[in-house]
């Protein structure tokens, strides 16, 4: 019963590990693409003006 | 609505970098701490394990929520895009604790309930409110006109804020199979630091990921102000 316990705690505490990793990787990957796409608009204005 | 890409833009910040650090160090630290230093519950043994991630989850959900409707309400008030943003960034953020909230509950239901999920007040009005918000994503993701979509994401954040109360106040309501709240009187001694520390760690969290996710929708947002700009010519 309880080594059966202990699985449902390991699974609670990887999902909840899963669950901020990942969403850190998905805002930080979304943060760099973005940050290309301004840098890159920006430049782009300045080339126009 | 008189935002500019300067005014959008967010510069690099080492600083915030640090604080997410920070965050997550302080997780593992307080996890630790927890798990190493508890002892088993006598009825439910190591299940109360799952309290320390469970509980400061529900928590950090309701503390997201509470963002969104302060933000709401301000952006009603004002009509400040930023205000919009930052909402947005915490509705995201407060979904996705919300969702980790019930899979952890699902988890601790089964082997303590015999049952992954049970139709009762507080599972019930938690997974209504998981949906409002993501709805209330579905529903920027819709909309794009920026100010139709800020004033509709104001309604329903706010409305679906309201509900935060209902889902904490469901176990004392109700008659339901969820326990009412703990509070360190009547919770045994040994296990209130574990789960304090891990709700702080949890809050930094939270606060890191609002950060970035508004740092993101800023940025974004300051592109397609370039992006208008040029197609008016650059004006």
């Amino acid at each position: 019963m309880q080594d059966r316990n202990l699985a449902f705690v390991g699974a609670a505490y990887a999902i909840t590990w899963c669950v901020l990793l990942g969403y850190l990787i998905r805002v930080h990957r979304a943060l760099g693409r973005a940050r290309a796409e301004f840098e890159s608009a920006s430049t782009q204005m300045e080339r126009d003006r | 609505m008189n935002e500019t890409a300067d005014t959008m833009n967010v510069p690099r910040s080492r600083a915030w970098t640090l604080f997410g650090v920070f965050a997550f160090v302080a997780l593992i630290a307080a996890q630790a701490y927890a798990v190493l230093t508890s002892p088993p519950d006598r009825d439910m043994g190591h299940l109360q394990k799952i309290l320390y991630v469970h509980v400061p989850a529900a928590w950090i959900t309701f503390l997201a929520f509470l963002v969104v409707f302060v933000f709401s309400i301000r952006y009603m008030w004002r009509g400040q895009e930023k205000d919009d943003l930052l909402a947005a960034a915490a509705a995201e953020v407060g979904a996705t604790f919300n969702g980790l909230t019930l899979v952890l509950g699902m988890i601790w239901g089964k082997p303590a309930w015999g049952a992954w999920w049970v139709w009762e007040a507080r599972l019930t009005s938690t997974l209504v409110l998981f949906m409002i918000f993501v709805g209330y994503l579905a529903l920027r993701s819709f909309v794009d006109d920026p100010e139709r979509r800020a004033q509709w994401s104001a309604a329903v954040g706010a409305f679906g804020a309201i509900n935060v109360p209902i889902v904490y106040m469901s176990v004392r309501w109700w008659r339901t199979l969820h326990q009412i709240q703990s509070s360190p009187s009547t919770m045994d001694s040994a296990y209130v630091l574990g789960l304090r520390t891990n709700a702080i760690a949890f809050m930094l969290i939270m606060i890191y990921f609002i950060r970035r996710r508004y740092e993101l929708a800023r940025l974004r947002r300051a592109t397609e102000l370039i992006a208008d700009a040029a197609a008016l010519g650059g004006k």
